[in-house]
Order: C-alpha cells, then structure tokens, then sequence
C-alpha cells in the first residue's frame, strides 16, 4: 500500500474510521440500509454491533470490509480510504489486513479444514514451510489439530466456525469482522466462538468488531453499538 | 498453484458437469482428428485405393515429376517422344495402323527403365523402418483392339504394369474390379505353357477402348536395347503377346462435381444444385502379374529384375512414409521420391468428371493437382466442431460460475484478486479442453487403428499417435475453448464480493 494513500495515519489513531458512511440500495423508493454512520475503531478494541434484523448492522459490516461499496461516506483502515482503491486494491487490502468470519461458515468444500485455513495465506503467497507451520498453530489453537485434514462436511457447525475464525486470523490481519458468527451454533458453540475472539483480541492485540442478535455477549466488548434503521442509536461503553 | 489446485478440484466435484463439457470437447477432438485423418493420411478411401494400385507407401522415380497435365497427353512427367515409321517398315502394324507412318504415335523417350535396383537397394538397406521394397515394372506397348464396326484393329499405346500378385494380399487387395476378377497368384505363369496371360484392363480410361471380357488382346511391346550401358525401348522391333482380358478395375476418389465440356458445372435444374458423381483416376495401365511381365521384359532383351520404372516402398504408418519420403530425398536428391498422398496430390489431383454433348461421363484430371475439396472440406468441419465445443464449454461455464457466485464471492473476501478468479475459471475450461481433446485423439486413433487392424488396410497415419497431430489437435482445441472460456472467467472476475453475504 502506497504512503500516499495511507498519509495523516499515526499510531494510536482509530484503526478503522467510517466518515458519514451511506448505503442505499435501489429498491422500490429506495432503502436506506446504512444512514450517515461514523465510527470510529481504536487499534485492539472489542467492539459488538447489535440491533434487531434489518437494522443495517450486515450492511455496515459489508461496507467496513470493501466487501460492497458505499453510496457516499468514505470508510479508512489506517488511513487508506477505501474510495481511492480498486477492486484489487480493495482484495489485497483484504488479503492483508482484514480477516471474515461469516454466519455460515462459508468454509471451501473441496478443501481439508487445514487447506481452508491455509488458502488466504497462499493467496498472500507465503512460503510453503510458512504456511504449513501458521496453519498448524492456527488449528492447535482453536482446538482442532486433530481434525486438520478433514473435510468441512465432517465437522460439526461450531467446529466449522472455529476453523473459518483460525482462516481469518491466517495472514494475521489488523482487523477481524465477524456478521452473525454463532447466528448459526447453538449456545454453547456460540460462547465457545466468542470466548475465542476475545482471547485472540487479548493475546494478539487484534481488532474485533462483531455483529451479533446475542446482546449477553455484551460483557466480551469494549464497546457495545446499537443500530437501527441504519443508524447508530445508542454506544455503550465508549464514544462512537 | 492454489489457484490450479482449487480448479482440479472444482473440475473433480462437479464430476456430471464436467464429463459432459470433456465429452463435447473429446466430440471435437476426434472429428478433428478424423478430419485431419483424411486430410492427410490413408483413412481417405481414395488415398487407400491408391495406395493398393500403387503397391507401396513412399514411391521412388528415377526423376522429380514435372506437372502439366494440360500439355502432356502421357503419364505425368514421362518424357515422350513421337515415333514414325517408316512407310517401307516391313511391319504388320502398318497395315493395321496406316496413320504410323504419317503421324507416328507418342512413346517413352529413350533411357527408361532407369532406376538401378541394385545400387538403391544398397542405399535402403540403410534405413531400418522400410519394411518392403517393391521395384513396380511397366513397359509401354501398343494395344490392338478390333472396334465394333471397324474393318481393321486399332492401335492404343499403353503401359503395361506388372502387379505383385503374391503381395496383393498384404496390401488388403489390389485396385477395386468393375467387371470380370482380379488378378490372382495362378494367373503368373511362364510364356509358353497354359494357363494364358491374363490381364486387367482401366475401366474407367479414355486413352483406350476397354475389351470385352474373356477376349483375346494382342500387345506390341517394343524391344530392349542396351545403349550407353542403359537398356532403351527399340520401336522399330515390336513382338506381339497375346493375353486374356479377364477383368476391368477402377480407383475412385471419392465424389466430385460434374462439369460440362466448356469448363461449366452440370446443375441439377430441379434443385438448382451442381451435380456431384462419383469419381475415379484416370490411370490408364493395363495390369498384368509381375512375374509374368518381367519374362516377357526377358525376352525382349532386358535383364529382369536389374532395373525398374519405380521402386516402391512399404513402411508401418504414413507418419513414417513421411518421414522415410523425406530422408531418401536426402540421400537421393536426383529422384523423385513421393508418399501416396503426395502423389496424388501431384500427379492426379483434382480429377474431374465431365459430361459430354451425348450425356456420357468422362473422367479427366484436373489442372491444378490438388485435393480441394477434401482441404476445404476438413477446414470447415474443424472449425465448426470447435465452435461447438467452444460454446458448449462455455454455456457450461456461464453455469457454472452462475452456481459458484457464493463461492467466487468467499475466495473475493478472503483476498482473492478478480486476475485470480479469472484464471481460475480460465484454468478449469483449459483443464476441460486438454483432458477432452485428448481422450478424444485418443479415441478416434485408436477406434481407426482397430478397423485398420480388421481390414488389413494399413497400420497408416490415423493408426499412430504422433506427437505432432496430437499436439494440433489438443493445441486448437485449447485455444478455442480458452477463447470461448474467456467470457464465463470475465463474468465472474467481476462479480460483486457481497454476495457472499447476500447468498445467506
């Protein structure tokens, strides 16, 4: 990433900053999911979304991620903004500093838990011996060494999740968003999975911003952002 | 590498999907490959036909063959010269042929035979893939035959060529017969004891009058003289032998347009489409056995068996006839040395059938010597079967990339560039293509090489796998099914990464 994209970041600056962030989709009249949302993220916060469906929280996260592009507003990952990147600007930015953990997964088929999890770094093109290694501390530590080699469909849906967060965390990004990642396990899974988020976002000081429905998980967060109708309503434990 | 493995492994799962892209490609390649085949090789019944009238795959001349078939009234590229005789020859010719002494008649020039079989058999004993070598004898002669309401016999020069009888078989026949039988090994026999000297007739010739079957011909052969160390043909002492008529044969080339006299195509006036007939080669030899011509080359003073018009040769596929064609031409710059294609592209391309002001069919050769058609034909087939494959893989594609957008869209937020995603789907159809065309190639060689195994035609061409057709065949077909996947791969380079979140 060039400096001149990344000018005015100094450390200890928000990690990620979202400017009057808008999204509209073209839908009858015109929806607005996103309304003028500004939020700022400080480097190895814990930060939950919450609000009820429909509130634009999936949206945000989207938008947060260069997963879609925003209708006006500007979103900033250590002083890259997003609007000056391509597609393939927006990918590598992903590749490096962002990792996803989805409501379903979204684990390869084809590919072994340990090939999921080594695939971003492959992509990053990281030397084999490398991948092998990170791929083995990743598994080890969300407690799947054993099922490294396989396949998603033989793993149970919070194990399928802890594989898809160890593949986030693969190429060590800055910034993890998770949408809705124990939406799909039940309880138990679900406390296994942030408690798992925490811990990373404790001993690697990464940053975590997680939508959820699942307001109990709000003891975990740092800060805690109520959405709804596309706007931030209300922020607990912190200043937005 | 991550990208070719995922590839193989979405080309894996979908296992349904991709059978059936790799069978359209595998279509393609082997009607390519058939194509190609016949374009070039002996699965073109005319090159067979050829091949077994010929007796050999690579023929060797004692001279490069020189082309104008619209000047030269003989065989292509013999030299000819006229001949007259004298009206005070003490001939019975010229009592039959009166127009002899005024017009003369065309024949050889003199120095034929003039192959040496001895020195070249020293130089192909060099070369281990030739499996058979096959001096082919013929002796122009005057063929008498008494017309339907003539007084007298008419005189028509022919060759006269010996067929290897014994070798026949090997060769999954002799030429096609129209009438009467072929020649057969109990036909050879020496000159003076029964059974009669037999021989076939060109049925499909203009340069003579085809006699009926089981009647006796006479042919004048000229004798042999030895001049500067050569034996040359002595037209002034011709020795008559009898033999029996006891067949026609033909060699077809397949169908050609008919045309008229003036050079103008015979339409079909009710569908208001030329007219296509079958085709033949306008070689107009009399056959008579090997053994027996080389006897009669005996006693015309010759020394059989020393010297030969060509030297024929057998080798096991026309990918070595090729090659054997073109490294005897190294070693042997002076002579004219042609695979069967080659000579026919040469020498009888093209032939044409021609409808007279009467309504009869003649068949002539054409100007240019080339096999149009079938060239024209192979190019049109190829494209079009690649068109299909190329469409059909990329429908596929569309479909597939339609049915993978989650998928596409989780490769895309964990990182992946649309340059990736573009090759991976660019990789699949290539995958596609190169497993397709060649299970295809293989096929088609395989499926000849087993009908040519059955019908003792020829271990030819289409029966090997050569590296060369193969690589034509798998290398077309890849480009045009990387052009045609070029869509699909740019479909889903540039689908929106939100879908993945969208597709829950």
């Amino acid at each position: 990433m060039s400096d001149r994209l990344r000018e005015g970041y100094r450390p200890g600056d928000p990690i990620l900053r979202t400017v009057n962030l808008t999204k509209r989709f073209p839908v009858g009249h015109g929806v607005t999911a996103v309304d003028r949302v500004s939020l700022e993220v400080r480097p190895g916060e814990f930060i939950l979304v919450v609000g009820p469906s429909g509130s634009g929280k999936s949206t945000l996260l989207a938008l947060l991620g260069g997963l879609d592009r925003p209708t006006a507003g500007e979103v900033i990952l250590e002083g890259r903004k997003y609007s000056r990147l391509n597609e393939n600007g927006l990918a590598r930015l992903r590749r490096s500093s962002i990792g996803f953990v989805f409501q379903f997964f979204n684990l390869l088929g084809d590919l072994t838990a340990a090939e999921n999890v080594a695939l971003p770094m492959r992509l990053a093109g990281l030397p084999e011996d490398e991948v092998r290694r990170r791929t083995e501390d990743l598994l080890a530590a969300v407690g799947l060494i054993e099922r490294a080699n396989h396949s998603p469909y033989e793993l149970s849906g919070g194990e399928q999740q802890r594989v898809a967060v160890a593949r986030a965390l693969a190429n060590q990004p800055k910034v993890i968003l998770a949408d809705e990642p124990t939406g799909n396990l039940d309880r138990r899974s679900g406390l296994e999975v942030i408690k798992l988020f925490k811990r990373f976002n404790a001993e690697r000081r990464q940053t975590f911003v997680v939508v959820t429905h699942e307001q109990s998980f709000s003891e975990f967060a740092d800060r805690v952002v109520h959405m709804e109708d596309g706007r931030i309503v209300r922020v607990e434990g912190g200043a937005a | 590498m991550v990208i070719l493995r995922l590839a193989l492994s979405n080309v894996l799962r979908n296992a349904n999907r991709s059978l059936l892209v790799i069978l359209g490609m595998a279509g393609a390649a082997a009607i390519m490959t058939g194509s190609m085949a016949m374009r070039t090789g002996y699965v073109n019944p005319a090159f067979i036909d050829y091949r077994r009238f010929m007796q050999a795959d690579v023929v060797i001349f004692p001279r490069k063959l020189h082309v104008d078939s619209a000047a030269v009234r003989g065989r292509a590229g013999e030299p000819l010269e006229t001949i007259r005789y004298e009206p005070t020859f003490g001939s019975d010719l010229l009592s039959l042929e009166p127009g002899l002494a005024e017009d003369g008649f065309l024949a050889p020039a003199s120095g034929r035979p003039d192959i040496d079989l001895g020195a070249l058999r020293q130089v192909l004993s060099g070369f281990p893939n030739i499996r058979g070598i096959h001096p082919l004898f013929e002796i122009p002669a005057l063929l008498s035959v008494r017309n339907v309401g003539e007084p007298a016999p008419r005189l028509y020069r022919v060759p006269v060529r010996g067929v290897d009888v014994r070798a026949v078989e090997s060769w999954g026949g002799g030429p096609p017969v129209g009438a009467g039988r072929p020649l057969t090994a109990t036909d050879e026999g020496d000159l003076l004891h029964p059974p009669a000297r037999v021989a076939l007739f060109d049925q499909k010739s203009e340069a003579f009058p085809v006699p009926a079957i089981d009647s006796e011909v006479r042919l004048y052969f000229p004798s042999v003289r030895e001049r500067d160390g050569r034996p040359t043909y002595d037209w002034s002492d011709l020795r008559a032998y009898d033999f029996t008529a006891v067949g026609t044969y033909f060699v077809p080339t397949g169908m050609g347009q008919l045309w008229t006299e003036d050079g103008q195509p015979v339409v079909d006036q009710e569908q208001g489409r030329p007219i296509t007939v079958p085709t033949y080669w306008d070689v107009p030899d009399v056959l008579v056995p090997s053994r027996t011509l080389a006897l009669i080359y005996g006693e015309l003073g010759g020394t059989a068996q020393a010297r030969a018009d060509q030297v024929g040769i057998s080798v096991d596929s026309m990918y070595l006839a090729k090659q054997t064609a073109s490294e005897l031409q190294k070693v042997l710059p002076d002579y004219g040395i042609y695979t069967v294609p080659d000579l026919i592209r040469l020498t009888g391309g093209d032939p044409r059938a021609v409808r007279d002001g009467a309504g009869r069919i003649h068949y002539r050769r054409g100007g240019d010597g080339r096999m149009i058609l079938p060239a024209d034909l192979s190019s049109l087939i190829n494209a079009l079967s690649l068109a299909i494959a190329g469409l059909l893989a990329a429908t596929n594609m569309f479909i597939l990339v339609a049915q993978r957008r989650h998928e596409i869209g989780v490769l895309r937020a964990i990182g992946a560039s649309s340059r990736e995603i573009f090759a991976l789907i660019l990789v699949e159809v290539l995958v596609f293509a190169v497993i397709g065309s060649l299970a295809g190639f293989l096929l088609i060689r395989l499926g000849v090489t087993f009908l040519l195994f059955f019908s003792a035609v020829s271990l030819a061409e289409a029966g090997r796998s050569t590296l060369l057709a193969a690589a034509e065949v798998v290398g077309l077909a890849t480009l045009a099914a990387a052009l045609f996947g070029l869509l699909p791969a740019w479909e889903a380079a540039r689908s929106t990464t939100v879908e993945v979140l969208r597709h829950e």
